[in-house]
C-alpha cells in the first residue's frame, strides 16, 4: 500500500486526442512487439484472420440465388440465350467479386478522437478518407468503427460508429463527423477500422480492417460546485486556523501597488496612496499557497443487492470528487491529493495543475466501486504533511464515523486525530449530502471545465470577491436572529 | 447531372428495352408493336409524376386492383391460343411493371422491377432468336450493368440513412450526395466496369459445359414471318415478291467431311419444295400432304469402301418462318438435327422438312459433292405419279410441243437416260442461252388471253427464275420429259472472315429436275436443270440490298458470330474454339519444354565430360567453371534478395526510432491541427515556410495563443532534423514537442473566438 506516483498514461508516438493515419494498403502489424514469439503469434494471427474479407451481401445471395436458377434452367434446357442472359447476369457478380479490391487501394483513413471526453458529452470522432488516386473518385465507402470498454470493467453495449462517404474525388479527401453520446466513465478503446465498400453493384462487400487501435477515457461527469459547499470548506479551513482570518489574505496576499485601469475593481483602491501620488492606485494581489486538500473517497458498494440508488449514489460521489479537483486545478500552487478506499487503498498526489487534473479524472474514470477497505486504511497511506495540515473531504456512500476511523488509524496519536477531525469534511452521498453542494452545469462538461480555465486568470479577483461575499452573506445570515 | 434522375431515367430506359426484346419478333401481333411504346411513355410519364411528387403516386388500393385485373387480362390474351401462353406471361409481367412504374418506390420496388425486366428478357429471349433480339439483349445488357451501378450508390445512400426523402421526391431540387458524379474519370471507370463485366459473362458462357448440340429455343410459339414460295400452292410470279427482300433465310456453314471449312465454286443449289402439278393460269402445285404416307429419316452416312465419296457437310441455322421446308444441297446422305423434333425426308420427290413450322430451327446436312447422283432412299416415281410429271392441259402441250420439237429433233430420241438427257440440255440451253430470253424482275403481262408461261415463251421473253423454271418444266413434259419445278435458294453472301455464307431472300431461285430413267440399283435419276441466264440474275441479285451491302461483310460477320456461337454454341463448337486450342497449345508447350530440357541435359553433359582432371585445364574447362561460377553468384544474390524480401515482409512496416516516427507524426499532428482553422500547406511551400505563416498567424491572435505562435517552427525544425537530417530526437525533445503541442490545442481550444 503505498502511493502510486501519477503520470500522465500517454503514448510517447501519438498521444490521445491527436489523429491516429493508416493506409488501407498498409498490413496491419503493430511495429511495438519484436519478440519472437509475439512475431510467429502475429503473423499466425494475420494469416488465420485476414485483414480483408469479401462478404457476399445479403441482396448479393439472392442475386446469386435468380442467377443460379438461370443458369441450371439455360443447362438443363441447353437453351444458349437462357445461358446468356444467366452469364451475363453473372457478370456483375464476378466483376464485383474481383474489381473490389481495387476500389480500396490507395486511401488512407484519419480518425480524430478527442482528448478526453466527460460522460453524458457528445462523443465526437472525426473520420477522414484520404484519396491518394489520382484520377478516379473513392465511391460509396463506409467506416464502421468499434469502441469497448477495456478497462476490465462490465463490458456494457459496444457503441459501433459508422460513418458513410459518398464520393471522395482523386487527391482529395472528405471528412464525417460521427456523434453519439458518451458512455459511462473508463477507459475505452477503438478497435481497429474497417473500411469497406460495396461497390460497384452492392452484390458484394469488400472490406479492409486497418490496424487503428487506439484508447481514450471517458471522465467522470462534472457539476458545479454550490455557494454553500464554498461556505462549507471556507468554514473547515477555518477550524483548523483555529480563528478567523482577514478575508483578504486568506487566500490572497498583497503583493504591491499599481496604477488604476479601467475595469478594476474599486474595492482594491488604496485611497491613502492614491492621495499621496494623486492617481488612483490599486493594490495588487498574488496567490498564496493555499492549505493542501485531499479528497477521499470511499467508493463502497455492498457484494450482493446493490440498489441503483446506491450505484447513483457512488457515481455521484466521483462526479462530485471530480468537480473538487477542477475547482482546484483551476490555480496553480495548491496541493491536491486524491485517495480511495479498496482492497489496496491507492492515493494521487501533486500540486494543482491542468497536467494534474486529467492525471486525477482519468483516475476518477477508472476507478471501481469498492467492497472491502476502510477509511482508516486509507489516511494510513496519507503523507504525513497531509495528515497534519490538509483539508479532508471524506465522501463515501456508506455512514462514516471518522472518529472511530481515525482511532483505527495506526498513525493518528489522540492529538492529531483530533486535529484531523477538525479539518474534516464528511459526506455521505448515500444519504444524499452532496445534493446542495454540486448541482447540474447547464453546459456540457467539456466546456465547463474549458470555461473555468480560460476564465480562470480573469475571474481570479472576482471569484475571490464572490466568495468574499458569500461569507459576508452567510455572516450575515448567521449573524441574524 | 444529378445521379437520382438519372438513375431513374436509366431505369425506365433499360425496362422498355426489356420489353423491346419481348415484344421483338412480333410480325402478327398488333400488342407487341404498341407495348414497348406503352412501356416507354408511361416511364417518361412516371418519372415526371411519382418520381418528382410521391403524391402523384397510385393509391395501394387502386394498384392491388388493377394488378388483380391484369390477371383477367392475362386470361383473355391467352385462352384464344395456348401456345401463345409464354408471350401472354410476358404480356402480363409488362401490366405489373406499368403499375409499379406509378407507385412510389423502395429498394425492393425497384428489386421487384429489375426482376420484371429480366424475365421479359428471358421469355424474350426463349421465344424470339431474330438479329434484333441479338442487338436489344446487348443494350439491355449495357444498360442492366449502367443501372446495377447507380441503383447501388442509391441503395447505399438509403442503407446510411443519408437520403431525404423530401431530397427524393422534389426531384431536380435535392441534394444529390453523388454531386460531381458524372465526369471523365467515372466515364472511364464505368467503361471499365462495362467492359470486365461483359467479357466476364462472355467467358462463363463460352466456358460453360454444352452438350453435343444446342437447340436455340423452346417451341415458343411465335408467329413466324411467311415465306413466300414455298406453299402447298404457287402462283407463278409470286417468287418475285421475295427476290428483292434482303432478309436472311438461313446462315450455313459449308465444310468438307472432317468440319474443315472450304468454300463451293460456284452458287450451291438448296433444294427446298418440288412442284410438281401444273394447272391453267400459271398455278403450281406441290405433291398434296395426304399423297406422302411414307416419311423417312436417313440412317446415319458411313463413308466406307474402296473409293470415298466426296461429301459436302451443310451446318444450316434456318431463320424462324412458317414453313415446315428445309433447304440443302441435293442428293442428301445424312440429315440430323440438335433439335428433339428430327427432320424427315419425303422419299416421293426427295425433300426433306420438319415436323412442325415456326421457330427457326438448327440442322445439319451431308451431301454427295455429285449433283447427279441419285438421292438415297428416294422412291422411283409410279405410274400414277408419272402422270403427274408429265401433266399439263393439253392445248398447252401441244402449243409447246410445237416450240421444243425443232430444238430437239437432231438429237436421238432413244428413251435412254443419255438421250433424254441430251434433249433436256437442249431445251434448258436454248432459254438459258439463245440470247431470246432475258431476265427482269418486271411482272409485265403481254397477252392476258395466253397462259402466262406461254405469254413468257412466246411474247415478253423476259421474266425471272420461276417463269424460266416453268417454261423449261412444261418444254420438257411437252416432249414426255417427267419434270418437277424446285423452290429453293441459289447460292447466297459468301463472307470470307467468317468461312459461313447467309442466305436471304432474294437469293430464292426456281429450276427443274427432269427424270431420266433409273440406275442399276433401282434409285430415280434425276439431272437439275436451271433455264435462268446466270450473268443477268447475279446482276439483278446483287442490286436488291442498297446501302447496307456495302457493310455487309461486317453484319455479316456479327451475325455468324450470333449465330454460331451464341444461338449454335454447342459442345463441338466449344471443342473447336476453346479445348482443342487449349490441349494443342498445352501439348506443344510440354513438347518445348521436353526439347528445351533433353538439349540443356546433353549440353551439360557434354560440358561437364571431362576425361581426367587435367582435361578440366583447358578452354573448356573455363568456360565451365565462368558458367558455374556466374550461375553461382546469381544464385546468392538472387538468394539475399530474396532473403530481404521475407526479411522485410517478416518485419512489417519501417517501424523505425521512436524518433523517425514521433517527429514526423509531431509534424502531422500540427498540420491537422492547424487544418481545422484552415491552415493547410500548399504544394508550392515548404514546411519551414508553413510554419511562418501559421506563426504570423498565431501571432494575430488572442494574447494566450501568441505565447504559443513558436511552436509550428520548433515543430517544423524537430521534422526537418528527422526527415532530413536523419537524427533521433531523445526523449527530453519528444516530451517537450508533445507538451508544446499540447499547450497549443489547449489554447486554440479554448480560444473564445473559435
Amino acid at each position: 500500500m503505498g502511493a502510486i506516483p501519477c503520470r500522465a498514461d500517454r503514448s510517447t508516438i501519438v498521444p490521445p486526442g491527436g489523429s491516429r493515419l493508416m493506409s488501407a494498403d498498409e498490413k496491419a502489424r503493430s511495429p511495438k512487439s519484436r519478440g519472437l514469439v509475439g512475431r510467429i503469434a502475429r503473423g499466425l494471427a494475420s494469416a488465420l484472420v485476414p485483414t480483408e474479407r469479401t462478404i457476399v451481401t445479403r441482396e448479393g445471395w439472392c442475386y446469386f440465388g435468380v442467377m443460379s436458377v438461370l443458369l441450371a434452367a439455360g443447362l438443363y434446357q441447353q437453351v444458349n440465350l437462357i445461358l446468356l442472359v444467366s452469364t451475363l447476369a453473372a457478370g456483375p457478380f464476378l466483376t464485383s467479386w474481383i474489381g473490389s479490391r481495387a476500389l480500396l487501394r490507395r486511401l488512407s483513413v484519419v480518425r480524430r478522437v478527442p482528448a478526453y471526453v466527460f460522460s453524458g458529452d457528445p462523443l465526437v470522432v472525426n473520420y477522414t478518407l484520404e484519396n491518394g488516386r489520382r484520377w478516379t473518385a473513392a465511391l460509396a465507402l463506409f467506416m464502421e468503427d468499434s469502441l469497448v470498454r477495456v478497462d476490465g470493467a462490465a463490458p456494457g453495449t459496444a457503441i459501433s460508429p459508422r460513418v458513410f462517404f459518398p464520393r471522395v474525388p482523386g487527391r482529395d479527401r472528405a471528412r464525417v463527423r460521427w456523434q453519439a453520446a458518451s458512455p459511462r466513465r473508463g477507459k475505452y478503446g477503438f478497435r481497429d477500422l474497417d473500411l469497406g465498400t460495396r461497390a460497384p453493384f452492392g452484390l458484394v462487400e469488400r472490406r479492409v480492417t486497418i490496424p487503428l487501435s487506439e484508447e481514450i477515457v471517458i471522465y467522470p461527469k462534472i457539476g458545479q460546485l454550490t455557494r454553500r459547499w464554498f461556505q462549507l470548506q471556507r468554514q473547515a479551513s477555518e477550524n483548523r486556523m483555529g480563528k478567523r482570518h482577514d478575508r483578504s489574505s486568506q487566500q490572497e496576499e498583497y503583493h504591491g501597488l499599481r496604477g488604476y485601469r479601467s475595469g478594476d475593481n474599486p474595492r482594491w483602491i488604496h485611497w491613502r496612496t492614491s492621495a499621496r501620488r494623486g492617481e488612483l492606485m490599486v493594490k495588487e494581489f498574488e496567490q498564496q499557497n493555499e492549505q493542501d486538500l485531499a479528497i477521499l473517497i470511499d467508493p463502497w458498494l455492498p457484494r450482493t443487492k446493490i440498489t441503483r440508488e446506491l450505484r447513483d449514489a457512488m457515481e455521484q460521489a466521483i462526479s462530485f470528487a471530480a468537480t473538487v479537483c477542477l475547482e482546484t486545478c483551476r490555480r496553480q500552487g495548491r496541493r491536491l491529493i486524491l485517495g480511495w478506499t479498496g482492497a489496496t487503498p491507492e492515493i494521487c498526489q501533486g500540486q494543482a495543475s491542468v497536467k494534474l487534473l486529467h492525471e486525477l479524472l482519468e483516475r476518477l474514470a477508472l476507478l471501481r466501486p469498492a467492497t472491502e477497505g476502510t477509511l482508516a486504511e486509507l489516511i494510513d497511506t496519507l503523507p504525513a504533511t497531509s495528515l497534519r495540515h490538509s483539508l479532508l473531504i471524506i465522501v463515501s456512500t456508506r455512514p462514516i464515523n471518522l472518529a472511530e476511523e481515525a482511532e483505527r488509524s495506526s498513525r493518528l496519536a489522540g492529538s492529531s486525530s483530533r486535529n484531523l477531525l477538525s479539518r474534516a469534511i464528511v459526506l455521505n452521498t448515500a444519504q444524499g449530502e452532496l445534493s446542495e453542494l454540486i448541482q447540474e452545469a447547464g453546459l456540457t462538461s467539456r466546456i465547463l471545465l474549458e470555461q473555468r480555465f480560460s476564465t480562470a486568470g480573469q475571474d481570479r479577483f472576482f471569484s475571490q470577491e464572490d466568495r468574499r461575499r458569500g461569507v459576508q452573506s452567510a455572516e450575515g445570515k448567521a449573524a441574524a436572529p | 447531372m444529378n445521379s437520382i434522375l438519372s438513375y431513374r431515367a436509366s431505369f425506365y430506359l433499360m425496362l422498355t428495352v426489356a420489353a423491346t426484346i419481348l415484344c421483338g419478333e412480333a410480325t402478327d401481333s398488333r400488342l407487341d408493336s404498341y407495348l414497348p411504346v406503352g412501356v416507354a411513355a408511361a416511364g417518361v410519364l412516371a418519372f415526371f409524376t411519382v418520381d418528382q411528387s410521391r403524391r402523384w403516386g397510385l393509391p395501394r388500393t387502386v394498384a392491388n386492383i388493377l394488378a388483380v385485373g391484369t390477371l383477367g387480362l392475362f386470361f383473355l390474351e391467352s385462352r384464344p391460343d395456348d401456345a401463345q401462353a409464354i408471350r401472354c406471361l410476358g404480356h402480363w409481367m409488362i401490366y405489373l411493371q406499368l403499375i409499379k412504374y406509378f407507385l412510389p418506390k423502395t429498394a425492393e420496388d425497384d428489386w421487384f422491377l429489375f426482376l420484371l425486366g429480366l424475365t421479359q428478357v428471358l421469355i424474350g429471349s426463349v421465344i424470339n432468336q431474330g438479329d434484333m433480339v441479338g442487338a436489344w439483349l446487348f443494350v439491355w445488357a449495357i444498360l442492366a450493368v449502367w443501372v446495377l451501378g447507380l441503383f447501388f450508390l442509391q441503395r447505399e445512400i438509403r442503407r446510411f440513412r443519408m437520403d431525404t426523402e423530401a431530397g427524393a421526391a422534389s426531384g431536380q431540387s435535392a441534394q444529390d450526395p453523388y454531386r460531381g458524379l458524372f465526369d471523365v474519370p467515372f466515364a472511364g471507370t464505368t467503361l471499365r466496369a462495362l467492359a470486365l463485366t461483359l467479357v466476364l459473362g462472355g467467358l462463363v458462357f463460352l466456358l460453360l459445359p454444352r452438350q453435343v448440340g444446342a437447340t436455340r429455343s423452346w417451341s415458343s410459339g411465335t408467329m413466324a414471318r411467311h415465306l413466300t414460295g414455298f406453299d402447298e400452292e404457287v402462283k407463278l410470279g409470286q417468287l418475285g415478291e421475295i427476290l428483292e427482300n434482303d432478309s436472311v433465310v438461313m446462315s450455313v456453314e459449308i465444310t468438307d467431311e472432317n468440319r474443315t471449312p472450304m468454300h463451293l465454286p460456284g452458287e450451291p443449289l438448296f433444294r427446298g419444295v418440288t412442284l410438281s402439278q401444273y394447272e391453267k393460269g400459271g398455278r403450281w402445285r406441290r405433291q398434296v400432304q395426304r399423297s406422302l404416307q411414307t416419311i423417312v429419316s436417313l440412317p446415319p452416312f458411313r463413308n466406307t469402301g474402296p473409293r470415298k465419296r466426296a461429301v459436302i457437310r451443310q451446318i444450316i441455322k434456318l431463320e424462324p418462318n412458317d414453313s415446315t421446308t428445309l433447304f440443302a444441297i441435293r442428293p442428301i446422305l445424312e440429315l440430323s438435327a440438335t433439335s428433339r423434333l428430327a427432320p424427315f425426308l419425303n422419299p416421293l420427290d426427295g425433300t426433306i422438312f420438319r415436323p412442325e413450322s415456326r421457330g427457326g430451327y438448327d440442322f445439319e446436312v451431308l451431301s454427295d459433292a455429285s449433283s447427279q447422283a441419285p438421292q438415297k432412299n428416294e422412291i422411283p416415281p409410279s405410274s400414277d405419279r408419272m402422270k403427274i410429271l408429265l401433266g399439263m392441259p393439253e392445248t398447252l402441250k401441244a402449243r409447246f410441243r410445237k416450240i421444243a420439237l425443232p430444238l430437239v429433233q437432231h438429237l436421238p430420241d432413244e428413251g435412254t437416260g443419255e438421250a433424254v438427257t441430251a434433249r433436256a440440255r437442249a431445251l434448258e440451253s436454248h432459254l438459258r442461252d439463245s440470247g431470246k430470253f432475258g431476265y427482269t424482275l418486271e411482272m409485265n403481262v403481254n397477252d392476258p388471253q395466253l397462259d402466262p408461261v406461254e405469254d413468257f415463251l412466246v411474247n415478253r421473253k423476259k421474266g425471272h427464275c420461276e417463269y424460266f423454271a416453268s417454261a423449261l418444266a412444261l418444254l420438257l413434259r411437252s416432249i414426255d420429259i417427267p419434270a418437277r419445278m424446285v423452290n429453293g435458294f441459289k447460292g447466297g453472301d459468301w463472307n470470307n472472315l467468317t468461312q459461313s455464307m447467309n442466305v436471304r431472300q432474294k437469293h430464292a431461285h426456281s429450276w427443274v429436275e427432269a427424270y431420266v430413267g433409273q440406275d442399276s440399283d433401282g434409285s430415280p435419276l434425276w439431272i437439275t436443270l436451271d433455264a435462268t441466264p446466270v450473268m443477268d440474275r447475279d446482276e439483278s441479285v446483287a442490286q436488291v440490298g442498297g446501302v447496307s451491302t456495302k457493310i455487309r461483310p461486317l453484319t455479316d460477320m456479327i451475325r455468324y458470330v450470333w449465330v454460331f456461337y451464341i444461338l449454335g454454341y454447342d459442345a463441338s463448337r466449344q471443342n473447336r474454339l476453346l479445348y482443342t486450342p487449349i490441349k494443342e497449345t498445352i501439348r506443344d508447350v510440354r513438347r518445348g519444354y521436353a526439347m528445351l530440357w533433353s538439349w540443356t541435359k546433353r549440353g551439360f553433359a557434354h560440358l561437364f565430360n571431362f576425361q581426367s582432371i587435367d582435361a578440366f585445364i583447358s578452354i573448356k574447362g573455363f568456360f565451365v567453371s565462368f558458367i558455374v561460377l556466374s550461375l553461382l553468384a546469381l544464385i546468392v544474390r538472387l538468394a539475399i534478395s530474396v532473403g530481404n524480401r521475407l526479411l522485410h515482409w517478416w518485419r512489417g512496416p519501417t517501424d523505425d526510432s521512436a524518433g523517425l516516427t514521433a517527429g514526423i507524426l509531431f509534424y502531422r499532428r500540427l498540420a491537422q491541427m492547424l487544418a481545422d482553422y484552415d491552415l493547410e500547406r500548399t504544394p508550392a511551400e515548404t514546411q519551414h515556410e508553413f510554419a511562418l505563416r501559421a506563426s504570423r498567424f498565431l501571432t494575430g491572435q488572442p494574447v494566450q495563443i501568441q505565447a504559443v505562435a513558436e511552436v509550428p517552427q520548433k515543430i517544423v525544425e524537430a521534422f526537418y532534423r528527422v526527415r532530413f537530417g536523419h537524427r533521433d530526437l531523445d526523449p527530453d525533445t519528444l516530451k517537450e514537442l508533445e507538451e508544446n503541442l499540447d499547450l497549443l490545442q489547449t489554447r486554440l481550444n479554448t480560444n473564445p473566438d473559435q
